[in-house]
């Protein structure tokens, strides 16, 4: 699992989902959060804190969608391989296929359990070898 | 446990307060009282979150999500007092359990809080009406009865399965003059077999008019299944309808002698009256009669398309008449002539697959020998047999009861009426005229 001190960028405009993702996390053991109300604030945030170790994304945001905000993750050579992961409204297959290929790590679909979202932080660390944090 | 209730409007306030006791209950009114205190929220906390839709859905949206993620195990149910921006479906995808627009959905509210609140109450049970003078006193069960308690809509056991049904009960029945049982659905099949051992063991003792007023209620309690929304049309509850239709042809639709007096029973339906379900408790009478007399052998699917012939034609109204007619608006025609096929379309909407004859002879009840009938203009011999004697016993029941401003017609009056529309062959019409000839022969001689 992620190390307990990865700061962790949580990036959604419902500020309830934002405190639920906020909650199980802290449930997890991170206590270095930060928080986004939209894609184009999750950016700026990103570029002030270069050291964020993980990104929790909503899809749907006004601004910049949460697709678009790992489009410009990926093509930024610092956050090349910067955890990501989506949540996601629905789980349909055309949408997941778009962000594996814009090089998502992850997703969860909304509503989720903490549980679930430990099982995906868990599957992510994994698979960055472990060494993300 | 409390129920959470996030509200809107006094309205929901209100009809939950009937519902639920102060006690029992946790108002939040309005969203910033919610987003103040969602993160306090904890799954097993609450028996069950209620969210008051008002306005666009997207907060009701986000309370199924922040509900479902905090409280995954807590059911949440979306209510809507108005249908703009009410999706169901998109409510249920985003965390709720289940999404109720009011009032319409009431009845299914009421049930889905009531197994929340009560967890031994998730299994469901539907309960079906039944004649208190159908349970003869000092007799075995082999279902439970329950009384209904219609102020706060309870089902109370009145007397358990396989014990007798004494004296003591039978008694306090008649002297609170409760006309009517319920039964666990699922029982149905007992009820009609222990109704049938019981006419049985009394040596057919029941009157014509016990049998027309226990059939009459038996086709009321199969229309109220087969419109009821809310419950599920699965192969399972279509085979305990068709098992109970078929119990209703043996039980009471059949003559109980051996030989059967067709032509007296068949008399007993001049001069009824109204169309409602009684009209399709009659027709499947006259349809068996009539096919017995004629030596039909699919007298059980005579009558079992009897209960259901006109069943799309509920609420349509009778002052209109049998057939279709000039003064009749567009609309009007349409809902008549597609009445054969909607019938058949609402019995498999509920699973509930006919004998193919029934089937054909509810399709085909309003086609006509002469080629210009409905819905296809079938003519002639392809018309089935089946669907000509349900025609039949169809008109001969419009034209025999009494209706506002027409004159009562004699069966011989109604089959020579009949005769001139050109809807059935000869042979089913001479068969029918030789059945009330000979008897008025008979009689006059």
């Amino acid at each position: 699992m992620f190390a307990p001190s990865t700061k962790i960028l949580i990036a959604d405009d419902m500020t309830t989902m934002r405190k639920i993702v906020g909650k199980a996390c802290k449930e997890l053991g991170f206590t270095n959060l930060l928080e986004a109300a939209d894609g184009q604030i999750a950016w700026s945030v990103l570029n002030e804190n270069p050291d964020i170790g993980l990104v929790i994304s909503d899809w749907n945001m006004p601004n910049c969608s949460g697709l678009d905000l790992l489009k410009r993750v990926r093509a930024d050579g610092r956050f090349k391989v910067l955890p990501f992961m989506l949540v996601t409204a629905e789980s349909e297959a055309a949408q997941v296929k778009e962000a594996i290929l814009a090089g998502v790590d992850g997703y969860v679909v909304k509503p989720f359990a903490t549980d679930a979202l430990k099982t995906k932080l868990s599957e992510i660390h994994k698979k960055r070898g472990g060494k993300a944090a | 446990m409390k129920v959470l209730a996030i509200v809107f409007s006094s309205d929901l306030k209100a009809l939950l307060s009937q519902k639920l006791k102060s006690d029992a209950v946790q108002f939040v009114e309005g969203k910033d009282k919610f987003f103040e205190e969602v993160d306090k929220y904890q799954d097993g906390e609450f028996s069950a979150v209620i969210c008051e839709m008002k306005g666009p859905p997207e907060f009701a949206m986000e309370v199924g999500q922040v509900m479902r993620s905090l409280c995954p195990q807590t059911p949440s149910f979306a209510c809507a007092l108005d249908k703009s921006g009410f999706l169901p479906k998109d409510l249920k995808k985003n965390g709720f359990t289940d999404a109720f627009l009011f009032p319409i959905d009431k009845q299914n509210f009421d049930e889905a809080l009531s197994s929340a609140i009560s967890p031994e109450a998730l299994a469901k049970r539907a309960y079906k009406r039944v004649l208190s003078m159908d349970l003869k006193a000092k007799s075995r069960l082999g279902f439970t009865t329950y009384v209904h308690l219609p102020l706060n809509n309870k089902y109370l056991v009145f007397a358990n399965k396989n014990e007798e049904f004494s004296e003591k009960k039978a008694t306090k029945l008649q002297q609170h003059h409760v006309g009517a049982l319920f039964i666990d659905q699922k029982d149905s099949s007992s009820f009609f077999e222990y109704v049938a051992s019981q006419m049985k063991a009394a040596d057919n003792s029941l009157s014509e008019t016990e049998r027309e007023e226990k059939l009459k209620d038996s086709v009321r309690n199969i229309f109220r299944e087969v419109f009821d929304q809310a419950a599920e049309g699965t192969f399972e509850v279509g085979r305990e309808l068709m098992d109970s239709c078929r119990k209703m042809v043996s039980t009471y639709v059949m003559p109980t002698g051996s030989s059967g007096d067709f032509h007296s029973r068949l008399m007993r339906s001049v001069g009824g009256l109204g169309l409602d379900y009684s009209h399709s408790a009659d027709v499947s009478t006259i349809a068996a009669l009539f096919g017995m007399a004629f030596g039909s052998k699919k007298v059980e699917e005579l009558a079992i398309a009897g209960f259901f012939h006109d069943v799309a034609l509920a609420g349509f109204p009778v002052e209109y008449g049998y057939d279709v007619n000039s003064s009749w608006s567009e609309e009007l025609v349409k809902t008549f002539k597609d009445h054969p096929q909607q019938s058949l379309n609402l019995v498999k909407a509920k699973k509930m697959i006919l004998p193919a004859e029934a089937e054909k002879a509810i399709f085909q009840h309003h086609e006509k020998f002469d080629g210009t009938g409905f819905p296809k203009g079938t003519r002639g011999e392809r018309i089935s047999e089946e669907a000509q004697i349900l025609s039949l016993a169809d008109q001969f029941h419009y034209l025999t009861i009494a209706r506002s401003g027409q004159k009562l017609l004699q069966p011989l009056e109604a089959l020579d009426l009949i005769a001139k529309n050109g809807s059935l062959s000869p042979t089913i019409l001479n068969k029918a005229r030789a059945l009330f000839a000979a008897k008025a022969e008979k009689k006059s001689a």
